[in-house]
């Protein structure tokens, strides 16, 4: 495979991606030079991240925690949607500071870029239709289960229940839908999920949640490796956050008990255990 | 740094597996939706020149359908919509003996029959009618002409646009990735996502898309040397 990496490596030397390459200073120091952290956010996730019709821009759970950190900064915020294919390119690449963009930690992902404290911690959850003959948790054991694409269930999955046969969609609703139309046994997602389409589908809702949790999924700010700087600053950021009660606020105002998630907070931001 | 491609990961048993299941379902896609698509194609072709208004008229909508509507929507269509009007027993039976891959193959089947009946039906427009007149005029049958004269200008003249087609059929069974099938662009995102080495992941499908594809072509210019004709 020697000659397949030395092609590729010439490939994108040629091409744009060689900035890469380039020595560079201190990030951090760069950020605060230009007075703008450019944050990388997913468009597609209410309420984590998604577009706000009424004022044209992407809001959101992960949004305001961007800015947050980039008032802590003391620089301005410059939000880039990013899609979940592009969103490690784009940060490696540099077209993006930082990413918050639903990075749930694991261990293969964190070789590749770094993790900041968890500033969400997200209970992974199974879910049938009601009436079926799944009961608990493990009954999903050789059964078809459905998830969505850019999640990291299929790594809990895997751990948890191995002989799942997992099949991934492109987005939460056509795995909904596969489980409602009986071409999957269970559908995993996380409770924020599980809560709206809860919601959505009003009192008569046809869904049963299997117990226990699947698992929990903490999920960090990406940054590019090599920038302890910016990583520690992030870091600092977060922890004052939590401190003065404006990670609670951020919580309350998407997901919190007035909103249709009803939700209760049950974890401060801590660093990611490895 | 992150500077470096590096494959190790990918070329590992866990990983590597992972993306030869997903190389192996596209081959067995594309083969399953060719077949379709090929025998409806020229089905459709003989129906569209049998001489039936009704039968013509029937193809021209199937071929103007499939034609105008995106894949995607067929594959939805299909997958999500058509199946559900199925017996419930047969649905469960479907869901239980992989759904994603008859569901895609009817869907990509049927959409690339248009095309290939198309390709088909101009090579036999292609054969100008005197060509017929005068092999009848010596005294051969209808069989007889189309096997000597008409089919050999016509198959001659079709195989190009059927070589294209043959590889966008191929580039499109990645669209299966949308119904969860575990296809090689599938396979490709899964890995991406588990490992975050997304420069690694796309240039490995990019390289098995592009080695397949050439193959299909080289092996359509083999064909079309093989018949060619030596007035040509």
């Amino acid at each position: 495979m020697k000659t397949l990496t030395r092609i590729s490596t010439v490939l994108l030397a040629a091409g744009a991606f060689a900035c890469t390459f380039a020595a560079h200073a201190d990030q951090l120091a760069d950020i605060k030079a230009k007075g703008v952290l450019v944050c990388g956010v997913m468009p597609s996730v209410e309420p984590m991240g998604f577009m706000d019709p009424g004022k044209g821009e992407v809001v959101g759970y992960d949004i305001d925690f961007c800015k947050a950190v980039a008032k802590s900064l003391g620089v301005k915020i410059e939000l880039k949607v990013v899609s979940s294919e592009a969103r490690i390119p784009e940060l490696l690449e540099k077209r993006v500071d930082i990413l918050a963009a639903i990075l749930g930690y694991t261990a293969a992902r964190a070789e590749q870029i770094d993790y900041s404290q968890a500033y969400f911690v997200s209970n992974q959850i199974l879910a049938v239709k009601k009436g079926s003959d799944i009961k608990v948790r493990d009954d999903v054991a050789g059964k078809r289960v459905s998830t969505m694409k850019g999640s990291s269930n299929l790594v809990l999955m895997h751990r948890e229940i191995p002989t799942a046969q997992m099949v991934s969609y492109d987005d939460a609703p056509s795995a909904f839908i596969a489980m409602a139309q009986g071409k999957v046994n269970a559908f995993v997602l996380s409770e924020v999920m599980l809560r709206r389409f809860a919601a959505k589908l009003g009192d008569g809702n046809s869904i049963e949640i299997l117990k226990p949790a699947v698992g929990v999924e903490y999920w960090g700010l990406g940054i590019r490796k090599g920038e302890p700087e910016l990583l520690r600053a992030v870091n600092d950021a977060l922890s004052s956050l939590e401190k003065t009660g404006e990670a609670q606020k951020i919580f309350d105002t998407w997901l919190g008990p007035n909103t249709l998630y009803k939700m209760t907070r049950d974890f401060k931001v801590a660093p990611i255990k490895h | 740094m992150n500077s470096v491609l590096n494959f190790d990961a990918l070329l590992a048993p866990p990983l590597f597996s992972q993306l030869l299941h997903g190389a192996q379902f596209t081959l067995m896609l594309f083969v399953a939706c060719w077949i379709l698509a090929v025998s409806l194609g020229i089905l459709l072709a003989v129906l569209r020149i049998s001489g039936w208004p009704f039968s013509e008229r029937l193809v021209a909508i199937y071929v103007a359908y499939h034609q105008n509507v995106p894949m995607l929507a067929h594959l939805f269509l299909w997958y999500f919509g058509i199946s559900t009007l199925l017996p419930a027993g047969l649905q469960d039976w479907t869901s239980n003996h992989g759904g994603e891959f008859i569901f895609a193959t009817i869907a990509i089947g049927l959409y690339m029959a248009a095309y290939f009946s198309e390709d088909i039906r101009s090579g036999l427009r292609s054969v100008p009618g005197g060509q017929t007149e005068a092999a009848r005029s010596l005294g051969m049958g209808f069989l007889a002409s189309m096997r000597y004269v008409v089919l050999p200008q016509a198959i001659n003249n079709a195989i190009p646009t059927f070589t294209n087609h043959t590889i966008v059929l191929f580039k499109n069974t990645s669209l299966a990735m949308a119904l969860g099938a575990a296809e090689m662009t599938y396979a490709v995102r899964e890995v991406e996502n588990e490992t975050f080495l997304t420069f690694e992941t796309y240039i490995v499908a990019t390289v098995f898309y592009l080695a397949i594809s050439l193959i299909l072509m080289a092996v359509g210019a083999a064909a079309a040397r093989r018949v060619r004709l030596p007035a040509h």
